[in-house]
């Protein structure tokens, strides 16, 4: 019998390498949509977009890698259904294969545009490969470019935009960038960072219609009531979880496919990881469901584990980073439900913004400050109550205030 | 092409060629080294790809800049004077010979 993962992003390549180092000697057969390697997908918005990451460092491993370690890499092939009575499921080029444990890695997908003109030609997106290189194809002939979007990935982009000399117009829908993700001291400091770095960026103005002259497209309108000249246009309006293999097979599902603390979803035999799951997150005390590249590996190791006969509870402490012109954002943990922030500000360019509720920390946003990330990511599992008053005195040592 | 001997936690050696300009970290995970993770990529973000390098091969390293430092002195447990990340460290011709040796992961 063998193990078939489903998606070979982060989540789905980690699990196959985390088999092979648990002494997993079945076959491993890795299906993936794309048609390239196995890549990383956040350079995908910054320096492989920018051009300055060759694409052979983009991929997660070599090719050598997946004959030696014995994983069957099937590219451009997608699953078309699971069938979790025979153990089975389908290939789009409709050979059946047979699994004793499956993993399903499938990730998320974009949400795409639905205003008019969302068609153009012109329009794009940042999740694939191919996305990027699409994109990076048009650089030459772009001067204006709209970005859609107050995420991280339209922050990025839009970065990544104004490093390639373009004239870029960040249009967001609420009143300021990462407003459900952040403070907003944090999202001040990016929002003035883009500015400073020349991008127009347009508050409470979400685009409206995507204006075109033939096939392409022009001119962005937004509610604001402007319109913005764009040769091209970046959406970055947020992802739904890739469920509906696991929906249509009957696992249970709710916003991702619900899994256990091994990663199992509601059919024993299946396994589920990444951006696609919905799990209990012992920390936070919730049901949540997390897009980062650490939850897709950890959960990734917790499910090979799973796999090969050793039961550990996933619990890990979450954390993301995103690089920004001269802005390194660390973050860990997740600040969601916070009731209090302390900011630590060593300097203009470098601040942290730690979260609470009540006396109990919960996750630091830090711009260049590494040691506020670190110290708080090894610290924070059990959301220790800090210091707040020094907590917020450069002057103290962080170290000491978390140990006292 | 310099050749790169890794010392992995149960103390069993590897040596690979690596390509130049390719990092430490690259090496090795093009080396199917899983003890270093490097989770971030190599963009300097997140400490897992910890190693130690011996002090004679000190000068011909570059040495680790404020954010390399900061992420190694409060990441790490056991963050020793020779301890570096990997992905911080590009190879080239005169690194032929570089010995490293791979803690067992704190994370």
């Amino acid at each position: 019998m063998s193990c078939i993962i489903i998606g070979a992003s982060h989540a789905g390549v980690q699990a196959a390498i985390n088999l092979r180092t648990q002494g997993y000697t079945d076959g491993i057969t890795l299906i993936s949509a794309d048609k390239v390697l196995p890549y990383q997908r956040p350079p995908l918005s910054k320096a492989f977009l920018q051009n300055t990451l060759p694409e052979q460092r983009l991929w997660l491993r070599p090719e050598t890698f997946y004959q030696q370690k014995d994983i069957d890499l099937r590219l451009s092939t997608r699953v078309v259904k699971i069938d979790k009575q025979e153990q089975q499921v389908v290939l789009d080029n409709q050979e059946q294969l047979s699994y004793s444990k499956l993993i399903l890695a499938t990730g998320a997908s974009i949400r795409k545009l639905t205003i008019p003109g969302s068609g153009l030609e012109g329009v794009h997106y940042l999740r694939d490969h191919q996305d990027t290189l699409g994109l990076r194809d048009q650089l030459p002939e772009t001067n204006n470019a709209v970005v859609i979007g107050g995420g991280y990935i339209g922050l990025e982009a839009a970065a990544s935009l104004k490093k390639l000399g373009k004239n870029v117009t960040l249009l967001i829908n609420s009143e300021r960038p990462l407003q459900h993700l952040t403070s907003p001291v944090i999202s001040n400091y990016l929002s003035n960072l883009q500015q400073k770095n020349g991008v127009d960026i347009q508050p409470l103005a979400p685009a409206t219609a995507i204006m075109g002259e033939g096939n392409k497209v022009v001119a962005v309108a937004a509610a604001n009531g402007q319109q913005y000249p764009a040769d091209l246009v970046v959406a970055g309006i947020g992802v739904t979880p890739e469920q509906s293999l696991a929906e249509e097979a009957g696992l249970a599902v709710e916003n991702g496919i619900k899994v256990n603390q091994y990663m199992q979803t509601s059919d024993a035999n299946i396994f589920a990881i990444g951006d696609c799951v919905s799990f209990y997150h012992p920390m936070y005390k919730k049901q949540m469901r997390i897009e980062s590249v650490q939850n897709a590996t950890d959960q990734a190791k917790t499910a090979a584990l799973a796999i090969c006969g050793t039961l550990t509870p996933y619990s890990a402490t979450p954390w993301f980073w995103s690089d920004q012109y001269d802005a390194k954002l660390q973050i860990a943990g997740i600040s969601a439900g916070y009731d209090d922030i302390v900011v630590r500000k060593e300097s203009e360019k470098s601040l942290a913004v730690f979260y609470f509720t009540g006396d109990n920390l919960i996750a630091v946003d830090a711009i260049n400050q590494p040691k506020s990330f670190m110290i708080t990511r090894k610290y924070l599992h059990d959301l220790p109550k800090v210091n707040k008053t020094r907590l917020a005195d450069c002057s103290q040592d962080l170290n000491s205030i978390f140990t006292e | 092409m310099p050749n790169i001997t890794f010392i992995l936690p149960d103390e069993s050696q590897v040596t690979v060629a690596a390509n130049d300009g390719d990092s430490l970290m690259q090496t090795a995970v093009d080396n199917g080294i899983e003890q270093i993770s490097a989770d971030c990529g190599g963009c300097c973000s997140c400490a897992t790809c910890h190693c130690f390098i011996d002090n004679s091969w000190k000068e011909k390293l570059t040495p680790a800049d404020d954010m390399e430092t900061d992420l190694l002195e409060n990441a790490i447990d056991n963050v020793q004077e020779n301890s570096r990340l990997s992905c911080q460290i590009f190879l080239a011709p005169e690194h032929d010979g570089l010995v490293v040796e791979i803690p067992e992961s704190e994370w």
